[in-house]
């Protein structure tokens, strides 16, 4: 919110400067964003408009403009680039006396006569930065003296006001704080208006429905006002606190809002059926048309302001089109009233109007300020559209609020905050800030006066204590507590270690959005799949969040494609969000994982080869080494899956239990994306891994006997798998054969079609003896005789020995 | 025979004194140390000798013959010396082409704070603990002293799901869901990831907090300020200037707002900091008794404190980044430079 320096002073005795008033503000707690200098002071500085502008005949950098006021023209020479013809400006003309000390006159610039100079906001003052001359408003008059255009010099204060302070909502409720925080006088004003004879009661009437959320209405009734434009100053003090002026009944409604924090609504009198005012809720399918020109549906929730017939305002939110206040009003009905704050809140919401009104009453007004207000909002009426005041004010108050008695315990106080304050500060402070206390047997009993809602217990009361004692005068000292050490989060130490192991292997961390568009969605999964959508996106790209994290990883491989990042290896490491039947939805930690592009980055020593289904297989066992967890693998039998390539992909599972997948990206997926080459993709859900407990590491004894080593080739079916050849040699003997390792395939050559040729290494040894060559070569020779029954291999003969 | 073997011995000395090469020594030992050589002819010719000669002339050859060998080995050494030493002169690599790697990956710079952050509060002893990321209303707001219709709300714009569930606003949520397991004494941080309904150059929807508290007897703001300098020192220095302001948050009474000197400009006052010469960093607080009451504790036995803090603004301030999207447009050359 925005406060003028100059209001604030009218009620604070010694008000500091605006940095140090600005400074003290913050360090209390009420936040001061800026601080902006407004108006101007200046002789000789006229109001224009630019004609025309032309490049200066001998200057390359300089511009020749005609300009002109109402009654005169002027050629001015001028640097800044800013301007064109049309535009109204400050024109300082010979004479005038800038801040900064320049005195203009007459003068040639490189040849050319210049009448004067077109300022910017730096040069008149008001600025401590600005590029080029200072443009003014299309609207502004033409020869005008530009200290009434600008108004008296001034500043602004940009204050954010926390939610619980509404009592600071106001110029008066500010000046208040400040004169509380900084222990300056407050110098309050009230005005009251001169009242004619008949009696406000006679004229209107005002009921407030039982049940209704409205603890207090005022009204004032004023009899005979002219509606007219509201002079200058009061328009220019609107305006600068960011409200439209209207006339002059409405600006006066909303100058006493932003000095004292009333919302008020003048009601033409003559529009409200039978003169009267009822506050209730409205009835199911009323409707009202806003003062926006829009017809509003009501229900039942919404609390209105009604004439005998129908609704006139939606409470504290916006007032009716069809009573507002016209040209043509004569008469009025001034409201202030309370309106509940959770039911304006209710109201605003439903509506989705919001209002300065509505803010203030959802924050909560000062019930006692109610009638204040419509007596300073009466005599300002009077004073600026005439008319007579009607004797009296409706105050329809049925039940006075009463403000909480808080017990406060000063020792309480001293241990939350660890400090030791004293009684007298305690007492100091709550009288400063307008706390009443009453002490008995050293019990404070404290009640807040009722513009601070916020007041309403004793950590409350503890805060206002710190917070005028200053948060910078407490110590700071470490707790004392039981040595304990942390305990990890499981979360955060999985990925700890998956980041550690794909960080190694070249993969650099994204992180996406959790929500992704529909689109995305539906790439991965059945068709008919449930998602978490969220009811309120701010773009469709952000529609559901996601179930799998896949789809945002392809979509930043395209990201990175388009940006020519042409070698990709990306992991994520987040929840999925799996739609169930619980309220929440199930949250599974995936990491996942896109490779595209070349095996090794493209250098002098590496060939230029693309990734394959083994270069992601690599990294997922990898990351499952890295786990300490053990997995196997089944073929890819969802037909129905459309993100990797049936043929070229597998299913993880631990345990029997599935949990993840890898593989080479579906074809059509490729195509659809307008991939160049294969992306190489894995999903691991970490929480089924690592839910299948940790594989224990334990030691085995070093062998002590040597071990023979013998290579077998063979020819075999493509279709068989290697998992089954080494399966059924490692039965042969598993005490004896230690280890076997492919160390070749080819299909190439004279390899007939279907076929592939593999060379393995078999290592023997025994833990007890030294093998004799005769044992190993009858062994061996079962290998070879498995092979040729079980797999129908042909064999070829030990292979050479490689070195 | 002692004249020609000294002639002879002279003569072979000679020969290998010039020997330009390896082969011209290889061919000095065979002219003269082969099977066929001139020694082997002068001990043939022994033979001839009466008995009593031939026992000095062998014993005179044969140290001719020591004395050559040793003449002809070192020769060798020293060509092969000279050998070893030319190729070692000829065999070099180019030192500045680049080495063979993988290049490493890199950890998102949000993972790395949350680390960092992470680890300062371990080692002060914190429980890391975890929460839902779509959460019930109940937990993000209403157990957190923010009944529905209450204006603080408009702090934090929502995403819903459904009347009843929503994307969670800050990482707050955590507090209650550990305190309604666990009793006190209890040192917990809570980093994840959070939403709110707000896109623009100074916000993203989704963004990253670390929620922290400690709740036992005794626990004062004066401990809160400890804790938290302590921490502000460890990650921005030692002599960091910082300063504690009143604020409001619903779930904390007292509440307060951390600052630190700006880091950028030193705290003289820059674009970043909006000439303040202070960066907001920190929001904190004494837990609010209606929190415990929404967990069951006794406000009369147990304080605490609650804090929370911004990833990406401390990945901004630790990193100079100027533009807070890049942190989730994963673009590599952003990626890589962490």
């Amino acid at each position: 919110m925005l406060f003028s320096y100059n209001w604030l002073k009218e009620y604070v005795e010694k008000l500091p400067s605006p940095k140090e008033l600005a400074d003290a503000l913050t360090m209390a707690g009420v936040e001061v964003e800026s601080i902006t200098r407004t108006g101007a002071e200046l002789n000789n500085v006229i109001t224009a408009r630019i004609l025309s502008c032309a490049p200066h005949p001998n200057a390359d950098r300089l511009q020749l403009c005609e300009v002109a006021t109402d009654s005169q023209k002027y050629s001015i020479v001028c640097g800044a680039r800013n301007m064109k013809a049309g535009d109204r400006v400050a024109l300082a003309l010979p004479g005038a006396k800038l801040p900064n000390g320049v005195i203009i006159k007459k003068s040639k610039i490189r040849g050319v006569e210049s009448e004067g100079m077109m300022c910017s906001e730096v040069e008149m003052g008001i600025k401590e930065t600005s590029e080029g001359i200072m443009i003014l408003p299309e609207d502004t008059p033409l020869g005008a003296d530009i200290n009434k255009v600008l108004g008296p010099p001034d500043f602004l204060l940009e204050v954010g006001i926390t939610p619980n302070r509404a009592d600071l909502l106001s110029i008066r409720g500010l000046a208040r704080e400040i004169s509380a925080v900084l222990g300056l006088g407050f110098k309050d004003k009230s005005i009251e208006p001169v009242e004619g004879e008949t009696d406000a009661a006679d004229i209107a009437s005002v009921n407030i429905e039982v049940g209704a959320p409205c603890r207090r209405y005022c009204a004032r009734v004023i009899e005979n006002v002219s509606i007219a434009p509201s002079p200058d100053d009061i328009r220019k003090k609107l305006e600068a606190h960011g409200v439209r002026a209207i006339n002059n009944v409405v600006d006066v409604t909303n100058l006493v809002l932003l000095e004292l924090g009333q919302p008020l609504h003048a009601f033409d009198l003559d529009r409200l059926s039978d003169r009267t005012i009822d506050v209730r809720l409205a009835a199911e399918g009323e409707t009202i048309e806003t003062i926006d020109n829009k017809v509003r549906k009501l229900d039942p929730a919404m609390l209105v302001i009604a004439d005998s017939k129908a609704p006139v305002a939606l409470a504290g939110v916006m007032g009716g089109k069809f009573s507002e206040v016209s040209d043509s009003t004569r008469n009025i009905l001034l409201e202030s009233a309370w309106f509940e704050p959770s039911s304006v809140r209710r109201t605003s919401r439903k509506t989705g109007l919001s209002s300065d009104s509505s803010y203030r009453f959802e924050r909560g007004v000062d019930i006692k300020g109610v009638r204040n207000a419509i007596d300073v909002a009466a005599a300002l009426i009077n004073r600026l559209a005439g008319g007579k005041t009607a004797k009296g004010v409706i105050d329809i108050y049925p039940e006075e609020m009463k403000q909480p008695e808080i017990s406060f315990r000063v020792k309480r106080c001293e241990d939350l905050l660890g400090i030791s304050v004293g009684v007298d500060t305690v007492k100091n402070i709550f009288q400063r800030l307008g706390v009443e206390i009453t002490e008995k047997d050293g019990a404070i009993k404290a009640t807040p006066p009722t513009y601070r809602v916020d007041l309403k217990n004793e950590a409350d009361l503890v805060e206002e204590v710190a917070r005028l004692s200053g948060y910078g005068n407490i110590p700071t000292v470490m707790p004392v507590a039981a040595l304990t050490p942390g305990k990890p989060g499981r979360h955060t130490r999985i990925k700890k270690t998956v980041a550690e192991v794909l960080t190694n292997e070249g993969f650099c961390e994204a992180i996406n959005y959790s929500f992704i568009s529909r689109e995305l969605f539906g790439l991965t999964g059945p068709v008919d799949k449930k998602g978490v959508t969220i009811l309120n996106p701010l773009t469709e790209e952000q529609v559901i969040m996601r179930d799998s994290l896949i789809p945002s990883l392809l979509d930043t491989l395209r990201r990175n494609l388009a940006k020519k990042n042409e070698e990709v290896r990306i992991f994520e490491f987040a929840p999925a969000f799996i739609a169930g039947e619980d309220k929440l939805p199930k949250e599974e930690w995936k990491v996942a994982g896109v490779m595209y592009g070349l095996r090794f980055e493209e250098s002098w020593c590496y060939p230029k080869e693309g990734f394959d289904f083994f270069d992601v297989k690599g990294v997922v066992e990898t990351v499952f080494e890295g786990l300490g967890a053990n997995f196997d693998l089944k073929a890819m039998s969802d037909a129905g899956q459309k993100t990797f390539h049936p043929g070229k992909s597998a299913v993880i599972t631990v345990n029997g239990k599935v949990a993840g997948a890898f593989g080479e990206i579906h074809p059509e997926l490729k195509m659809k994306l307008d991939l160049k080459r294969p992306a190489y993709l894995f999903e691991i859900d970490v929480d089924a891994v690592t839910e299948a407990g940790e594989r224990k590491r334990k030691y085995s004894p070093l062998p002590r006997f040597p071990e023979s080593t013998r290579d077998i080739a063979f020819i075999v079916d493509e279709s068989v798998p290697y998992k089954d050849i080494i399966g059924a040699i490692k039965m042969l003997d598993a005490k004896l054969i230690e280890r076997v390792e492919l160390f070749d395939v080819y299909y190439a050559g004279n390899i007939p079609p279907g076929k592939r040729s593999m060379a393995l290494r078999i290592v023997y040894r025994s833990m007890e003896r030294t093998l004799t060559a005769e044992e190993v070569e009858e062994m061996h020779s079962r290998v070879a005789g498995v092979l040729s029954s079980m797999f129908a291999a042909e064999v070829r003969g030990e292979a050479p020995t490689v070195q | 025979m002692t004249e020609r073997l000294a002639d002879l011995l002279k003569e072979a000395l000679q020969e290998l004194s010039k020997a330009p090469a390896m082969d011209a020594v290889l061919q000095v030992k065979a002219k003269y140390l082969g099977r066929k050589g001139g020694i082997a002819a002068l001990l043939k010719e022994m033979g001839a000798l009466p008995p009593e000669e031939r026992k000095k002339a062998g014993e005179a050859i044969n140290r001719a013959k020591d004395r050559l060998e040793e003449e002809v080995e070192k020769a060798i050494a020293s060509f092969q010396e000279r050998e070893r030493e030319e190729n070692l002169r000829k065999e070099r690599v180019d030192i500045t082409l680049p080495g063979r790697r993988i290049s490493r990956g890199t950890k998102h710079p949000v993972t790395q704070v949350m680390e960092e952050v992470g680890e300062i509060f371990y080692g002060l002893g914190f429980d890391i603990e975890e929460g839902p990321e779509v959460e019930l209303d109940y937990y993000n707001f209403e157990a957190l002293n923010l009944p529905k219709d209450h204006p603080a709300r408009d702090m934090q714009d929502t995403f819903y799901v459904n009347d009843e569930v929503l994307l969670r606003t800050h990482t707050s949520p955590v507090q209650i869901r550990v305190m309604e397991k666990k009793r006190p004494p209890l040192r917990v941080i809570a980093p994840g990831t959070v939403y709110r309904r707000d896109s623009d150059i100074t916000h993203t929807p989704m963004f990253h907090q670390v929620e922290g508290f400690m709740v036992d007897k005794n626990v004062t703001f004066s401990n809160l300020k400890g804790v938290l300098t302590l921490f502000l020192h460890k990650l921005f220095g030692e002599k960091t200037g910082i300063r504690f302001r009143p604020s409001f948050f619903p779930f904390t009474e007292p509440s307060a707002e951390i600052d630190i000197e700006c880091v950028i400009c030193g705290g003289k006052g820059c674009r970043v900091c909006k000439g303040s010469g202070w960066l907001e960093i920190l929001g904190a607080g004494m837990i609010h008794p209606e929190v415990f009451r929404a967990v069951g504790y006794s406000t009369e036995e147990y304080t605490g404190f609650a804090f929370g803090l911004g990833i990406e603004r401390i990945a901004m301030l630790k990193f100079g980044i100027d533009d807070l999207r890049l942190f989730f447009e994963n673009d590599l050359k952003f990626l890589r430079q962490f």
